[in-house]
């Protein structure tokens, strides 16, 4: 089953009088468990893009199938339940709560779900152990790197096991050798928890790792040849608009 | 406890405003507390002021109040003496006092001017208070020497007129409850002033009989019933009701006018006062948690796009305005106390109000009722004023939120 489908989905914005097509009739599949980068210049929309599969905002038009259910953008208790207990957000300033400790900005997540105490406890430290912040659980983010602060935000997009996480240039803030490390890292917790990534970039070094790349231009998308062998058995069409 | 302590740790991200605000916070309850204080100190001396000088209760004539007499006892009580046992039969009454007043002229001889006077019970002058202030010779002794002149207690203007001192003879000149003319010599027994001057230029005091006699007559005007407890005069001004069916049944309040219309300006003066004061606050705290929301545009967004209801994101935000109005408050309540302790050490004399020649001291009372009422009011309101202010920032799409720089 593919977990997100996107189907015609168009979006503008107004600049003045005039209207700004950013999306224009666009087709995605987002299959399980894929890791899947979507490319293109500065301002060709990819954050439209991802904020749309990612049940932020609401597209002009076009649907969009979470699990073959129709998303309803109107209903907004929904959406934020969906993303709640399904979506996680990687971003690239990191937006960790500064009040809050590391253990705190992870455990959030599952706070908001209701999970029991020390479950939540036990899967916080078992996150934060899985990026490598053992012992970091009562720093304030501001006496972190900026690749310790994106751990720990892959950390709070990922303790609540979601099937999706979006993640916007979440390497653009980082110097190329902890982009490397965060790539990896994401790529790596992918495969083991299952969870389809969407990551919008411009940033080459991504496309080894990935099952699929989509390249958006001029409001449509393109796919493009993986050099990953396994990509290709794994990865649904993309369909071209 | 850990949202407490986010709370808390938010409200250090901007010191400065987070100080002036709770300042203010602590300044406006101060306002309030202290001039509601100051307030009430001065209904709680005017009342003591009232009820010593009229007594709690005061049975009289039904029309006494209402309508001028024609002729002096006109509208009198007969049977005082009776009434007075059966008061003071009464376990709340710890005293009563009749008294007839009558007007007339008072001579040294030489000159002679217009008197008030009143014929009272000498038990009256312990219980007066600070209304009245003994400044030469003694009140009315307790016993009647019916050897020597009656004995005239003058207010301090009224003394000055007649160029009395203590021991100088006067005459007492009135009309009877006849009609007739009759006249009787004083000799002067103690001279006191109430602070206003218009009564101390009037205002004389004999013994209740030697007045009657004077008068001609056996009937006095007024009983004043002092109670142990000022709170029980309602109820036992109902009992008297309907103990003395025939008699009018008032209490202090009316006739306490000058704490009815202090009372209605004060309360007037320092009720928009707090109102101006909440205003301020409200505004101060609202304008906080504007800017705070606006700085946290972001934060606030990331909250949001992990699945947090708007009320959760709001929750917190209320929290923390919350935690600064009650840091100020409680400041405030704080500074309070203190003022109240150093005025009470300090002393400071308020100037005499308009029409008296004595100043009284500057006090503020500490009312808890008054305390807890503010404190909740003033929370409830930095509440209404932070959740105004959250709303729009709360409610600002979630991708706009996230974009904000
Ligand atoms: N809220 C908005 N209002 C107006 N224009 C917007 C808004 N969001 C994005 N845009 C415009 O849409 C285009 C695509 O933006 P974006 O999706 O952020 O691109 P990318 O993430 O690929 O750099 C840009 O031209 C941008 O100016
Ligand atoms: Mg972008």
């Amino acid at each position: 089953m593919t977990l997100l489908k996107v189907r015609g989905i168009k979006k503008s914005f107004a600049e003045g009088e005039a209207h700004h097509q950013v999306l224009s009739s666009i087709n995605l599949d987002v299959p399980k468990s894929i890791f899947m980068a979507l490319c293109g210049p500065s301002g060709s929309g990819k954050s439209t893009l991802l904020n749309i599969c990612g049940l932020l905002n609401n597209p002009d038009e076009g649907r969009l199938y979470w699990q073959d259910k129709e998303i309803n953008f109107n209903n907004k208790k929904q959406l934020t339940l969906l993303r709640r207990n399904h979506v996680g957000f990687v971003f690239q300033t990191f937006n960790l709560v500064p009040v809050m400790t590391v253990f705190d900005n992870v455990e959030y997540p599952l706070m908001l779900q209701g999970v029991a105490k020390k479950e939540r406890q036990e899967r916080v430290y078992e996150m934060l152990f899985q990026v490598g912040l053992r012992g970091f659980e009562n720093y304030l983010p501001d006496r972190l790197s900026g690749g310790q602060r994106q751990r720990v935000a892959i950390a709070r997009a990922l303790v609540k096991q979601p099937q999706l996480v979006i993640a916007d240039e979440p390497t653009a803030n980082l110097d190329s050798e902890t982009a490397y490390q965060i790539i990896e890292l994401m790529r790596e917790l992918s495969k083991k928890l299952e969870a389809s990534f969407l990551i919008a970039t411009h940033d080459q070094r991504m496309t080894p790792y990935c099952h699929q790349i989509v390249n958006l231009q001029d409001g449509k998308l393109h796919n493009e040849p993986t050099s990953m062998q396994e990509a290709k058995n794994e990865v649904a069409a993309v369909c071209l608009s | 406890m850990k949202w407490l302590q986010f709370a808390y740790r938010n409200i250090w991200r901007n010191q400065r405003r987070s100080m002036m605000t709770i300042t203010l916070t602590a300044i406006g309850t101060l306002g309030i507390l202290s001039t509601g204080g100051f307030a009430l100190f001065t209904y709680d001396s005017l009342k003591e002021f009232a009820t010593r000088a009229t007594g709690h209760i005061v049975l009289a004539h039904d029309d006494y109040f209402d309508v001028d007499e024609e002729m002096p006892v006109q509208l009198g009580i007969e049977n005082s003496v009776e009434i007075k046992k059966a008061l003071l039969q009464e376990p709340e009454v710890k005293s009563v006092i009749q008294s007839i007043e009558f007007t007339g002229l008072i001579s040294n001889g030489d000159k002679s001017t217009i008197f008030m006077g009143k014929g009272v019970d000498p038990e009256m002058f312990n219980l007066v208070g600070p209304a009245m202030k003994l400044l030469e010779g003694k009140y009315l002794s307790k016993r009647i020497d019916l050897m020597a002149d009656a004995q005239v207690v003058l207010g301090q203007g009224l003394a000055k007129s007649m160029g009395a001192e203590v021991g100088s003879s006067l005459t007492l000149l009135s009309t009877t409850s006849e009609g007739a003319l009759n006249a009787m010599d004083v000799l002067v027994q103690g001279i006191y002033t109430t602070g206003v001057p218009d009564m101390d230029d009037r205002m004389l005091y004999v013994h209740l009989p030697q007045a009657q006699e004077l008068l001609l007559t056996s009937k006095i005007h007024t009983l004043s019933i002092h109670l142990f407890d000022t709170h029980k005069t309602q109820a036992f001004s109902e009992h008297f009701k309907k103990m003395f069916t025939e008699l009018g049944v008032t209490t202090w309040r009316d006739h306490a006018f000058f704490y009815t219309s202090v009372k209605n300006l004060y309360n007037r003066i320092f009720g928009v006062m707090g109102i101006v004061i909440l205003l301020m606050i409200s505004f101060a705290v609202s304008n906080t948690i504007a800017m705070t929301v606006v700085e946290r545009t972001r934060e606030i967004g990331t909250l949001r796009a992990l699945g947090s209801f708007d009320y959760e994101v709001s929750r917190v935000i209320l929290l923390e305005a919350a935690m600064i109005s009650l840091i100020g408050v409680l400041i405030g309540v704080v500074l309070t106390g203190l003022c109240v302790l150093g005025l009470t050490i300090l002393d400071f004399q308020m100037p005499p109000p308009p029409g008296q020649t004595e100043g009284y001291p500057l006090r503020i009372n500490f009312s808890a009722q008054l305390t807890i009422g503010v404190v909740l009011v003033m929370l409830l309101l930095a509440q209404i004023a932070a959740w105004i202010a959250a709303r729009s920032g709360v409610n600002k799409p979630i991708t706009e939120a996230l974009a904000h720089v």
